[in-house]
């Protein structure tokens, strides 16, 4: 009844349909797990982040806030949006560029009880001159 | 004075290049002759070299460091080494653009010289396309990032490159991956002069093989380097890390791997000829979109341009017109061109197909998960970021059945082949692996990934061999061997192998490296010791360094594995001219595995209390020797066509 280019042609868009839809099948399964969302310290404190929650918080290092603690492996400071303050914990070597003052992006875990943030990662840019454009907005107060 | 001639020589260019367009317009579209058809050949060659001449005057400036160059002042130091001063050329926004014209236009140069032989009318079309590429780079260059641009008074003293950048690595993989961007231009202008001339031949696919292959080979050095690079540069001990520059390489690299191959249905098949047009638009214009988001500095990255408003606007209206131009002509046109040939859905090119869809939806989920934080933060205003645990979600499950499929298409024959004729091909061998696979499954209890790995890998190696086998058996005296045929395979064929081979060496690297590897991260003090894998790990002594462009903190580390002793060294790193540090990663390879240290600085200061970073990454050496594999297939494959093109010749 229909010729072989056409039977042949309807594989072809079954298998077309088939994959595009395994695709987004898998992208949206990903993109509603696997999203980090980003906060500066003022909107961290504000919104009710959960602590199994695994996000992004971004400001400058605080002036002065940098401690690292006896054994030599852990560290705390502080990152601000010169508004609010989040204390931050760390275990492990920081970048390069982590310094007072530089615009850094930490990843991990937020503990409302106490203010505090448990970092998995610290993210420090590769030039100085460089700020995250998160970072830059937080700061500038602008973020949402 | 230098500069101002590589100043004059770029805007000459870019005059000359917007005279080509109006005689290209003239010449395709209003009247064609010969003479404006010559003029357009030669000064495309003239063009060419005023672009080759102002990247090469703008090298020499950074040689002798002529501070009185913005751009020189704000990225180099007199007090570096030379190779530094030059590869510094395209460490930064405006360099490495001009850059990308000088290689654009030794693109122009052998696009011009080889379509020598086409039809004029044809030619003048490609011209047509590369012309418009050439105005558009080469204003962009001048309006927006003018590498030439001067400062007074002049500074006695240049601000210094980024320390990260001041290493062989900036030498080489730029200058390869924009060899690969670029190279797709070629491509691109071949399949608009398809469309607007409404049909091909199999000559055209023949003809941009090459220049898809060059592409390809680049490319795929090109971002290897980089990652080893970043590797051993960044001291993360990773050699992937799913962001957004990374990413939006490895798109035009993956359509670009998808056209090589329909572009082999096309020629051979006479085939899917619109869907290999469409494909060179596409990827191309993904270079285009790659170089937006890493110019505007939309997204997050490593690579830390300054960005630039203007730039971002200025490279999205180009994009937005070449692309949609690009599609629209694709649309009204794309039906003129017929696939001559019956297509068979159980065969080589039926195969190649397919495989081009998982490639062309694995892009897709990429660009997405790279895209993704722009659509979020434009509709609900949020920051969000995607990372690494979306991309090995979604990529790996879609872009692993590719690879297992390309097994079987290595070995199925091109036109109608039934299932009874593939059976008997590869269908034992087919069966015995599946059934090992199963049978392993029970046993095994390891993570997935290193499982599929090795698999596919195994898979990828059997299909290889399976096929080289039956090409060289005898068909008259089964399973009887003839040398003789080893030499009567065509050279591209082996090309195919060791590229596909150079696939399953990257991936035996990727799962062995990635499940297998050890990690320790503490505190050592002198005289310490930690134990990794085989490896005891002393921290012997930290002596200080004193270089002409940097001063350092060298950490001596004696490993010992058995009764083997080595010492490693790993440094911290201050650049004199920029004040800034950097971490110097000690690697010692044994084989194809590395043992890698990154020191800290001492918290708290004076305690001589260091942390200590150590990987061990088995066999993670093969990811790099994989991706030289199939860049060297794809040179082989290269080859071929040369000994095809003088036999021809010598025939007629």
């Amino acid at each position: 009844m229909f010729s072989n280019r056409k039977v042949n042609r309807l594989y072809l868009v079954l298998l077309i349909c088939i994959s595009v839809a395994l695709a987004t099948f898998f992208v949206l399964k990903a993109l509603e797990e696997k999203i980090v969302f980003f906060y500066s310290p003022t909107k961290l404190l504000e919104k009710n982040v959960r602590g199994e929650e695994y996000i992004r918080v971004g400001g400058l290092v605080q002036t002065d806030s940098i401690i690292y603690e006896e054994d030599g492996l852990n560290v705390i400071f502080s990152i601000t949006d010169n508004k609010n303050v989040v204390k931050v914990f760390y275990i492990g070597i920081l970048p390069d560029l982590f310094r007072e003052n530089q615009g850094v992006v930490v990843e991990g875990n937020f503990n409302s009880s106490n203010n505090s943030f448990i970092a998995k990662k610290v993210l420090a840019k590769h030039d100085e001159n460089y700020m995250p454009p998160e970072v830059k907005k937080a700061i500038s107060g602008k973020s949402k | 004075m230098i500069a101002e001639i590589g100043h004059i020589f770029l805007i000459i260019a870019f005059v000359l290049s917007l005279m080509q367009l109006i005689t290209s317009i003239k010449v395709n579209f209003i009247s064609f002759s010969e003479l404006n058809y010559y003029a357009l050949r030669k000064t495309n060659y003239i063009i060419s070299l005023f672009l080759v001449f102002s990247f090469l005057s703008l090298i020499l400036s950074y040689a002798i460091s002529d501070f009185s160059v913005l751009n020189i002042y704000n990225n180099s130091h007199s007090n570096k080494p030379l190779i530094y001063k030059i590869s510094g050329t395209w460490g930064n926004h405006e360099g490495s653009l001009l850059m990308w014209l000088a290689i654009l236009g030794i693109y122009g140069f052998f696009l011009t010289l080889t379509t020598k032989k086409n039809s004029s009318n044809f030619t003048a079309k490609i011209l047509f396309a590369t012309n418009i590429v050439n105005v558009g780079f080469i204003g962009f260059t001048i309006f927006t990032s003018n590498p030439f641009t001067r400062i007074s008074p002049i500074p006695s003293e240049g601000n210094g490159l980024n320390p990260v950048l001041q290493d062989p690595g900036l030498a080489f993989h730029p200058p390869l991956l924009y060899l690969g961007y670029v190279g797709l231009t070629v491509p691109f202008a071949y399949s608009i002069a398809a469309l607007l001339d409404g049909k091909i031949t199999r000559d055209w696919a023949k003809d941009i093989r090459p220049w898809i292959l060059i592409s390809w080979i680049f490319l795929t050095l090109g971002i290897s380097l980089g990652s080893f690079w970043a590797y051993y540069e960044l001291g993360w001990g990773g050699w992937w890390f799913w962001d957004p520059v990374e990413n939006v390489s490895l798109l035009p690299w993956l359509l670009l791997t998808a056209l090589l191959h329909s572009n082999r249905v096309t020629e051979k098949r006479d085939n899917l000829k619109s869907w290999t047009i469409l494909l060179s638009i596409i990827a191309f214009s993904l270079t285009l979109l790659g170089t937006f988001i890493v110019r505007s500095g939309l997204l997050t990255s490593v690579h830390a341009f300054a960005s630039d408003p203007a730039r971002g606007i200025y490279i999205l209206t180009f994009l937005f017109f070449i692309t949609a131009s690009a599609l629209i002509l694709y649309v009204i046109r794309h039906d003129k061109i017929e696939n001559s040939e019956k297509f068979f859905l159980i065969s080589k090119e039926g195969g190649l197909l397919l495989n081009n869809i998982f490639l062309c939806s694995s892009a897709i989920t990429i660009l997405l998960g790279t895209l993704w934080p722009l659509f979020v933060e434009a509709i609900t205003g949020r920051d969000i970021s995607v990372g690494a645990p979306y991309f090995n979600l979604v990529f790996l499950p879609i872009i692993m059945p590719a690879i297992f499929i390309s097994g079987i298409i290595i070995n199925i024959n091109w036109k109608g082949n039934s299932f009874e004729l593939l059976y008997t091909k590869i269908g034992k061998a087919f069966t015995i692996f599946i059934f090992l696979l199963i049978a392993i499954l029970f046993v095994y209890n390891g993570p997935t990934i290193f499982y599929l790995g090795i698999a596919l890998s195994v898979w990828l190696l059997i299909s290889i061999l399976n096929d080289f086998l039956d090409k060289i058996n005898s068909k008259l005296h089964k399973r009887k061997i003839k040398i003789s045929k080893v030499f009567g395979i065509p050279i591209s064929t082996y090309g195919m192998y060791v590229a596909h081979l150079g696939l399953a060496i990257f991936i035996l690297g990727v799962a062995v490296s990635d499940s297998k590897k050890k990690y320790f991260e503490g505190v050592l003090k002198q005289g310490q010791t930690t134990k990794i894998y085989k490896y005891t790990i002393t921290l012997q002594n930290v002596i200080e360094i004193n270089q002409k462009n940097w001063i350092a903190e060298r950490g001596e580390f004696l490993v010992k594995k058995d009764d083997k002793k080595i010492t490693m060294k790993a440094e911290r790193r201050i650049y004199l001219d920029t004040g800034m540090p950097s971490t110097e990663a000690a690697i010692y390879r044994n084989v194809f595995n590395h043992l890698y240290i990154v020191m800290g600085q001492q918290q708290p200061e004076n305690s001589g209390k260091r942390i200590v970073r150590i990987y061990y990454n088995p066999f993670i050496v093969l990811i790099w020797l994989g991706a030289f594999f199939m860049a060297f297939g794809g040179i082989i494959s290269i080859l071929d066509r040369k000994r095809k093109k003088k036999y021809a010749t010598f025939k007629n």
